[in-house]
């Protein structure tokens, strides 16, 4: 399939803006998309990139602004798009228990026939698979029982198999190995020359670098700039992305930890954690790194009692397992889940309630509410930590992410917690909210919570943490003291070195 | 320019209107409406009489709505109710005939029924974490099988009884027992569900289970509560039934679950948790009776008014899912 090369955009997109209940998701951007390109979209989490890449394909409308193909009119580039557009989600979205053959060749709409025919599924499937290197692959077996990676490679495959002149990638190297990745990019760059349209978003810069033709940077929903190839470095990406001077971000680590150490683990075991000893002191930031899948939010979990765990655990000296939260929230700890939409927060209920659910956990059932109490409590609380409401009683889905985000921090701090667990709790906020944040945290710190933090993203961890403990696959790979964290031997310790 | 800030201004407002005129097709404008349609098609609608006959006959499907607005906001649904209808009344029928003092057998039954409430439904659902609706499908046909076994399928006679004969028949003045038992369940749930830590954690289990449980909410222990309430309150309906009737026939309450539910549904709570009011379902309620009696009142014969019953519903429904969008 070659493409005309007619002097036309693959995609001109013009001022889209989108905008959920109290949350601004893009806010006015425009780009435009040549054929033959692969086009690079970066900013950190929650700037919009998905959404951007979600507007395109179809799968949700903007509120504002039209995105034009192949310079068609907006209402036939719609129709067209959904013929030539082919998507990779950040979201798993095989179909667990159905076959390998018969999710690659889903994606071939337009061979859709009353019959099924398997021989030909089969040798679709097969044909992408050997492009991406996973040609000793059993065709039969449900996709469920393979490994993530070869989900991933699967849903790839699946992308391909629709033909598609637009090929959208969200993420989709997040899981695979450094060969896998390699791979992909030869496909990818010969999808290029044959005058396909990529729209590129990864978490690793460095892949920006190696494959991208022009990257463009969002930045709290708004477009940022374009930089061409030649600007491309990890530098020049970093500081469009992030947009303000690091120092400000971060407050300082002043008051150096106790040497009381307030948990202790000895070859403890959770899910795919295996075998970690390590201890955490009083009032001090320790942050988990490690890459997606390496256990550090198990051992959170393990640690508060969500899942099931084996080993030993000691907390101010007493050895203890947890069996439910219930029992760790006892023992003065409290846990911020990382899915705040899943695990968070309660959307039909107000922001106070919201707030108070732990508290009142604390409570005989048959007791009535202490309505007063309460109003005071939240209300100092939102003071403190500048939650934006009109009052007490919005409806908590209608916040914007980081005001949620403060609620269900507000809700693990009604306990006057000892020790604070949070998983990604900066995930999909804006910058202003993140700081508050990491303000927050430095306090409890200081007046000796203990705070242990999981997270993904590299600056964060080393703008917050005393110590950082990377993992990988399931083992604590080293502990970094304060001098020696850096991006880089974090990034070291988190690939398994 | 001013052209366009004034069609602007003119759309947004024609828009606030739509909203406006929505939020009056709620159940309570529609109840309204419902009743001055019944009043024009026939004046001896709007008497004390009919509507003391009216809340009179919808008593046991109100009480049992009550605690279907708990099982619906806690994130399920309750199959069993009808069957622990039959159950109650026939355990204290039995108790009776046994010679058990009335208000002991009375007690007994409500006791017996609320734990195995609690540990059929509620251990399976709650506890073990099984699917609500296979889990309330199977004891609704396990309770409604063992009335049968129980019986041989013969109806169970129970005259002679004055305090259950009292519930279902007396009246305090004007007003029937039925009427103030349910008025008062009705007050009593309301405050519940509002004001006490049990009836707040109800909403934050059933609007999201996992948030619940790692805020340190006991969930299955709520949830054992809401089926245990949920059987209470259908054999505190049985018991009515019982006395009203004289008698237990081994069908009665069958499909009365789902005139439950419609109610509830009716009333605005909502089949994914975590929404819903007992004044809401109060609504639904009074909807399905006025609608049901003034249907009888006009003399459409019983097979169309189950055709109008059902067409209306639906409609009632619909007008919600348009105002849900709108707002």
């Amino acid at each position: 399939m070659i493409l005309k090369q007619n002097g036309r955009f693959a995609l001109e997109i013009k001022n889209i803006s989108k905008h959920y209940p109290g949350v601004v998701a893009l806010n006015g951007i425009s780009m435009n998309i040549k054929w033959g390109s692969i086009h690079g979209i970066a900013g950190e989490n929650g700037s919009g990139k998905s959404t951007l890449l979600r507007i395109i394909s179809g799968m949700e409308k903007s509120n504002q602004g039209e995105v034009v193909y192949d310079g068609q009119s907006p209402k036939e580039s719609q129709r067209l798009l959904q013929r030539d557009v082919a998507m990779v989600t950040q979201e798993p979205s095989l179909v667990n228990s159905l076959s390998v053959a018969e999710n690659i060749a889903m994606g071939n709409r337009r061979e859709y026939k009353l019959f099924v025919n398997w021989k030909k599924y089969k040798e679709v499937a097969s044909k992408y698979l050997e492009l991406l290197g996973l040609s000793d692959i059993d065709l039969d077996i449900p996709v469920e029982t393979l490994s993530p990676d070869k989900q991933q490679l699967i849903l790839i495959s699946r992308a391909l198999a629709s033909n598609p002149r637009v090929l959208l990638l969200d993420e989709a190297t997040s899981s695979l190995s450094e060969d896998q990745t390699i791979k992909l990019f030869t496909v990818l760059d010969e999808l290029k020359a044959k005058g396909l349209a990529i729209l590129f978003i990864s978490h690793r810069l460095k892949e920006y670098i190696r494959l991208c033709d022009t990257v463009t940077v969002l930045r709290d929903s708004n477009y940022i700039c374009n930089l061409k190839k030649q600007e491309l470095s990890e530098d020049s990406i970093v500081s469009s992305m992030v947009g303000r001077e690091l120092k400000d971000y971060y407050p300082p680590k002043e008051k150096v930890p106790s040497e009381e150490q307030a948990i202790v683990f000895r070859d403890f075991h959770c899910r795919q954690v295996r075998n970690v000893s390590f201890s955490i002191k009083k009032g001090e930031v320790f942050v988990l790194a490690g890459l997606d899948g390496c256990g550090r939010s198990e051992l959170l979990k393990g640690l508060f009692g969500a899942l099931p765990s084996k080993g030993e655990l000691k907390v101010n000296g007493e050895s203890i397992t947890f069996k439910n939260p219930r029992q760790a929230i006892d023992k003065g700890f409290s846990y911020i889940p990382g899915e705040r939409k899943a695990e968070g927060i309660i959307a039909e209920m107000s922001i106070m309630e919201n707030a108070m659910i732990s508290y009142r956990s604390q409570k005989a059932f048959w007791k009535w509410i202490g309505r007063k109490v309460e109003k005071d409590m939240f209300l100092q609380m939102k003071e403190n930590m500048k939650i934006k409401a009109p009052t007490v009683h919005t409806l908590i889905k209608t916040l914007s992410g980081g005001n949620q985000q403060k609620v269900v921090l507000a809700r693990a701090l009604a306990l006057n917690p000892k020790f604070l667990l949070l998983e990604e709790p900066t995930r999909g906020i804006d910058v202003g909210a993140k700081a508050e944040i990491y303000r927050l945290l430095r306090e409890l710190a200081q007046q000796g919570v203990t705070v242990i933090v999981s997270t993904s993203e590299l600056p964060e961890a080393i703008g917050i943490a005393d110590r950082i403990g990377v993992m990988f696959r399931g083992h604590l790979q080293k502990v970094l003291d304060q001098e020696e964290m850096t991006e880089e031997r974090v990034m070291y310790y988190a690939t398994g070195n | 320019m001013d052209n366009v800030v004034v069609e602007q201004d003119l759309q947004k407002r024609s828009q606030s209107m739509k909203k406006n005129a929505f939020k009056l097709v709620g159940i309570g404008p529609l109840l309204i409406l419902l009743c001055v349609i019944m009043t024009i098609l026939n004046p001896s609608f709007l008497t004390v009489n009919n509507w003391i006959n009216l809340l009179n006959s919808i008593s046991a499907i109100w009480i049992m709505a009550m605690a279907m607005t708990l099982v619906l906001i806690s994130g399920g649904f309750d199959l069993s109710v009808g069957a622990s209808l039959a159950f109650s009344g026939l355990i204290l029928v039995n108790l009776v005939a046994a010679g058990v003092p009335e208000l002991v057998s009375i007690l007994i039954t409500l006791i017996a029924v609320l734990l195995i409430g609690m540990m059929t439904n509620g251990f399976l659902i709650g506890k073990l974490g099984l699917n609500f609706f296979v889990v309330t499908l199977g004891t609704m046909s396990l309770f409604r099988g063992t009335v049968y076994v129980w019986t041989d399928g013969q109806t169970q006679y129970a005259d002679n009884n004055p305090i259950v004969s009292f519930l279902g028949n007396g009246t305090i003045g004007l007003v029937p027992v039925p009427i103030i038992i349910m008025l008062a369940i009705c007050v009593l749930t309301h405050l519940f569900l509002k004001y006490t830590q049990f009836g707040r954690a109800i909403y934050v289990v059933g609007g999201n289970a996992t948030a619940a449980k790692l805020s340190g909410i006991k969930v299955s222990f709520i949830l054992i509560g809401v089926y245990g309430i949920s059987a209470l309150y259908a054999a505190i309906a049985g018991i009515i039934n019982t006395g009203k009737l004289a008698s237990v026939s081994p069908t009665i309450g069958s499909g009365m679950e789902l005139l439950v539910a419609a109610a509830v549904l009716l009333g605005g709570t909502s089949f994914k948790g975590g929404e819903g009011t007992v004044v809401g379902t109060t609504l639904g309620v009074l909807f399905i009776g006025v609608l049901q009696n003034g249907l009888s009142l006009s003399g459409i014969s019983s097979y169309w008014q189950e055709v109008i019953t059902g067409a209306i519903l639906i409609f009632a429904i619909l007008l919600n899912y348009f105002k849900v969008k709108q707002t």
